[in-house]
């Protein structure tokens, strides 16, 4: 008896508290969390800097594009679709075609780290830089931590899509819904409220 | 694990509300705009946990937890846009 009970245990049974109430991988959802209070500081400092410089704030917000912004939106959330659906194959027992949507869902990472970077040359060229104010200051480190994680997603679906297991691919997805997430709410906070 | 047809849907209402929210954006209608800008970002960031996420599947606790995440930090945003407005 003793021994059906150590072998269960060993088999990965683990008992991870409130955390095995949560779909998937206990440990992504401690990420997804934690990305969440990182980024949302980072809105919070957004939130600040309007409040104790308005003026400073509309100026550095002014030089932003809301419809580049908004593209990366779409572009994101519609890569959050092609990773889901391929989770969804997966699932289905379907293997080749959950590669196909998750190599579909990092080319649409690889789109938005190209408007991106359109975005960031716009602003080279306008000799706006990490120094140029506060507001850019924030900006950058926002946009760019978030940036890091685009790619660091990109690998970790390449490594899911080659070691494609449905526990694999569906923390590879959830890893990259967390991107989707934080992203869904900078882009509103950074570029549309005035 | 939502269904294909159900992930689908998700995207066109998370496409359609960034479109609005884009628009809402352009025609900067203040306090008001704003306030409808972050209700609909609230909307998307819960389409994303709940069908992306499949957080749906979680317990009521975890669901109301993260959107009482999501809350504080648009509250957040919300608040010092009114205190601007307010203060000298």
């Amino acid at each position: 008896m003793n021994t059906a009970v150590e072998t269960e245990t060993d088999a990965g049974t683990d008992d991870w508290g409130a955390l095995s109430a949560l779909p998937g991988n206990p440990l992504m959802w401690v990420l997804i969390l934690s990305e969440m209070l990182v980024f949302g500081a980072l809105l919070a400092g957004f939130a600040a800097m309007h409040l104790i410089d308005p003026a400073g704030h509309a100026v550095g917000q002014a030089a932003l594009d809301p419809i580049m912004g908004g593209l990366n939106t779409i572009v994101l959330v519609t890569s959050g679709l092609f990773i889901a659906l391929a989770v969804r194959a997966r699932v289905d027992g379907q293997i080749r075609p959950a590669r196909l949507w998750s190599a579909a869902a990092m080319v649409l990472g690889v789109v938005f780290l190209a408007v991106k970077a359109v975005e960031y040359a716009d602003k080279a060229a306008l000799g706006i830089g990490m120094e140029t104010s506060n507001f850019f200051t924030l900006y950058y480190l926002t946009t760019g931590f978030h940036a890091a994680h685009v790619i660091a997603g990109l690998v970790v679906l390449g490594l899911v899509s080659w070691k494609c297991t449905v526990e694999n691919l569906e923390t590879g997805a959830a890893f990259w819904h967390m991107i989707d997430l934080v992203w869904v709410l900078i882009y509103p906070v950074v570029y549309l409220i005035r | 694990m939502p269904s294909a047809r159900r992930l689908v849907l998700a995207w066109a209402l998370l496409t359609a509300l960034t479109v609005a929210s884009m628009v809402a954006g352009s025609m900067g209608a203040g306090m008001g705009g704003a306030a409808v800008i972050l209700a609909v970002t609230l909307i998307k960031a819960r389409q994303i946990l709940d069908i992306y996420l499949n957080l749906r599947a979680a317990t009521t606790g975890w669901r109301v937890a993260f959107t009482a995440l999501i809350l504080l930090i648009l509250g957040i945003v919300l608040s010092a846009l009114a205190l601007a407005q307010v203060l000298p």
